[in-house]
């Protein structure tokens, strides 16, 4: 019987090291974003992306045919300042009208009154097909002290000459929206912007399109 | 005659045949090696050892040997317990191993970030992709694979499949290379240029060229930053002054430049490697066939003028090299239908990623390519990135999300795979990321995946594994053959 610690170890080794259980974080459930409407079609579920249950989700706007208007916008509420982000998205006709990353984070950057160029960072970022860069900044806006933290990302054009492909066909406006350029801009208080750092790149990495991009 | 069949019995479950075996398989796994680090090339000692019917010979010897020796010890007795128990389980690990080879999977496949996948490539195996408009908004897709004969000729299963998809076509192989070096064909076409909505015009010499007389002009040349600054001078010298022209030159390696000049001297070029396409115009999903462009730039943007020819492409058979994995076979198929026989020659597309080549008019597209199986699981990539030390270029891992669905089921299972993490499904599907492409932060990353299945893992070879071990233990914890 002194023999039955070795068997059951030679067993242990034997069965191996993987396992097809998930290992995926404890994520929470998926939020649905629709796009943009056309006269002729209504807004579609386009995106998703993982919020978590201490986040707000402000009511979605009806008609946001007009690109200044976000297709959603989310909010932390917490002690050190609330947080604000909001998702647009950019659909385009061809390659060249689209506008490039590095151009929407010109643009934000010009929105601060004074900004502080030590603290500020751009990084080149990829994910789901998408790829561009993520602004992360702080300076003074209106008087106020505040971070932005943004992505300006666009469909890499070798799935955006596959959706582009598909225009021709039916659900246009699907593959429309699916092939726009999209931001991810966060607003707050630094400290707040600080404290919610990880759960907001969390948040924009979870950011995906609900179809896959088909491929050719 | 039961004498001869008792001799063999007892030879094949004997020592004897055992040692044979194991020299044999020994002797093969040492060719093997040395096959391999002479021609450095896997799939040529594959060809020989691991992958050679007699291989598979030797694990059915091993399976019979192990077999019929268990079987000369009946009746049994108590002793024999711990010898039967290792036979039983040696007989499940080698069914296992025998199952495997015959039917198990194993592949790769290549997704892009926000892209999906349920095929995989299979390693070592030939097939054309056929693909047809089934309408206008899809198109359906048929492989055939093709497979040797004991002969050693090429065949397809075209002529045996009962159903096939498309029963108006047949293909019948004509002629197969194993190895060749293929040339993308642009501007200039033998001795003359094409431009799309142009006739084709001849090829001028041009050592002999002392004036430009027209606005196209195209020749093969030595030295084409020579030729071009002769053209340019030319061009110049003319009066009252120059006209806008455009030259078409191919160098001694085939590669071509398209250069434009205009009327108050400014010069553009585009160059058209015969190596690799470039950015290529695709008419209808390939079914119109593919051109390469160049932009001709003028004073007004939007005034640019667009020159396109089509592209074709050329090859050259060569001797084929010892490693394998760097041939490219070329084959030239006849494709039948109805009364038309039109013939297209295809390069072997090792990734099948590139081009699928129009016949009929455009009604079907062809590619050369590895046979593809399909799985029961459908992955989707997110997200691949390279990990690197802190404050370092050095990577410390690769991973890759994914999302893997099962068809069957539609259930769903997030996963993140790196260096030692697989995802195993719970019918034996495994799936390891073997690389990541290109590893720049912000570029569109491909993943290649490498796909295994092993039908007899859970119920054979691992239980088998299991009993073995039992046996052995038993072995030496019962000491059945010591003297008492």
């Amino acid at each position: 019987m002194y023999y039955l610690p070795l068997i059951i170890l030679s067993l242990r080794l034997l069965t191996g090291c993987s396992d097809y259980a998930n290992h995926g974080s404890s994520l929470t459930a998926w939020q649905v974003i629709s796009g943009r409407e056309t006269p002729d079609e209504p807004r579609q579920a386009i995106y998703r992306v993982r919020m978590p249950s201490e986040w707000i989700r402000v009511p979605d706007e009806e008609f946001t045919a007009d690109t200044t208007k976000p297709l959603s916008t989310f909010v932390i509420k917490s002690q050190e300042g609330d947080i604000r982000i909001t998702i647009h998205n950019f659909p385009s006709e061809n390659l060249e009208e689209r506008i490039p990353p590095t151009a929407q984070i010109t643009r934000w950057k010009n929105q601060f009154e004074i900004l502080d160029q030590i603290l500020s960072s751009t990084e080149a970022e990829a994910w789901g097909g998408f790829t561009g860069n993520r602004f992360e900044g702080i300076g003074l806006l209106k008087g106020e002290r505040i971070a932005v933290l943004g992505w300006a990302m666009q469909l890499d054009p070798h799935h955006y000459r596959t959706l582009s492909a598909l225009r021709h066909k039916d659900q246009k406006n699907q593959w429309r929206q699916m092939s726009a350029d999209f931001t991810i801009k966060a607003i707050g208080t630094v400290v707040a912007m600080q404290t919610h750092e990880n759960a907001l790149k969390a948040f924009a990495a979870s950011f995906e399109l609900i179809e896959e991009i088909p491929s050719r | 005659m039961t004498t001869l069949i008792r001799h063999l019995y007892h030879f094949l479950g004997g020592v004897k045949f055992a040692l044979i075996l194991l020299t044999a398989v020994a002797l093969n796994v040492i060719a093997g090696t040395l096959l391999e680090s002479k021609t450095n090339s896997h799939l040529f000692a594959a060809h020989f050892t691991y992958h050679n019917p007699f291989f598979k010979a030797l694990l059915w010897g091993f399976f019979i040997n192990i077999l019929f020796s268990a079987m000369r010890r009946f009746p049994f007795k108590g002793k024999h317990i711990p010898f039967l128990i290792t036979h039983w389980g040696l007989l499940m690990i080698l069914g296992g191993v025998l199952i495997k080879v015959s039917y198990g999977t194993q592949g790769t496949m290549v997704i892009a970030e926000g892209s999906g996948s349920e095929e995989i490539l299979l390693p070592d195996s030939q097939a054309i992709l056929i693909e047809k408009k089934s309408s206008p908004e899809k198109t359906t897709q048929m492989y055939i694979p093709l497979k040797r004969t004991w002969k050693g000729s090429l065949v397809t299963s075209l002529q045996n499949d009962p159903a096939p998809l498309f029963p108006e076509v047949q293909l019948h192989l004509k002629e197969y290379a194993p190895h060749c070096i293929q040339k993308w064909v642009t501007w200039i076409k033998g001795n003359q240029a094409h431009i799309f909505g142009l006739r084709p015009f001849s090829l001028v010499n041009e050592e002999s060229l002392e004036r430009l007389t027209s606005p196209l002009i195209a020749f093969k040349t030595h030295d084409p930053a020579r030729a071009a600054q002769k053209i340019y001078r030319l061009h110049m010298e003319e009066t009252p002054r120059p006209d806008p022209r455009i030259v078409i030159m191919q160098d001694d390696s085939e590669d071509v430049y398209v250069i434009a000049f205009g009327a108050h001297g400014e010069a553009s070029m585009d160059s058209f490697s015969n190596k690799e396409p470039g950015s290529v115009v695709m008419y209808d999903e390939g079914f119109g066939g593919y051109a390469v462009q160049t932009v001709i730039p003028r004073r007004d943007p939007q005034d640019s003028l667009i020159l396109e020819t089509p592209l074709t492409r050329s090859w050259i058979k060569t001797e084929p090299g010892a490693r394998l994995e760097d041939n490219t076979p070329l084959l030239t198929a006849e494709v039948v239908k109805g009364e038309k026989t039109e013939a297209v020659t295809l390069a072997y597309d090792r990734h099948a990623s590139g081009l699928k080549w129009p016949i009929h008019c455009g009604e079907y597209l062809l590619r050369f390519q590895p046979d593809c199986k399909k799985l029961p699981y459908r992955i989707r990539v997110r997200q691949a990135r390279q990990i690197n030390y802190p404050h370092s270029n050095q990577p410390y891992s690769f991973e890759c999300d994914i999302i893997a669905s099962d068809l069957r089921s539609n259930a769903q299972t997030e996963k993140t795979l790196s260096m030692n993490h697989v995802h195993e499904t719970w019918d034996g599907y495994r799936f390891y990321l073997a690389s990541i492409t290109p590893q720049d932060k912000g570029a569109l990353k491909r993943v290649q995946i490498a796909v295994n299945h092993d039908p007899a893992k859970y119920w054979l070879t691992y239980p088998g594994a299991m009993i073995l071990t039992l046996g052995i233990v038993l072995l030496f914890w019962m000491k059945p053959y010591s003297s008492r």
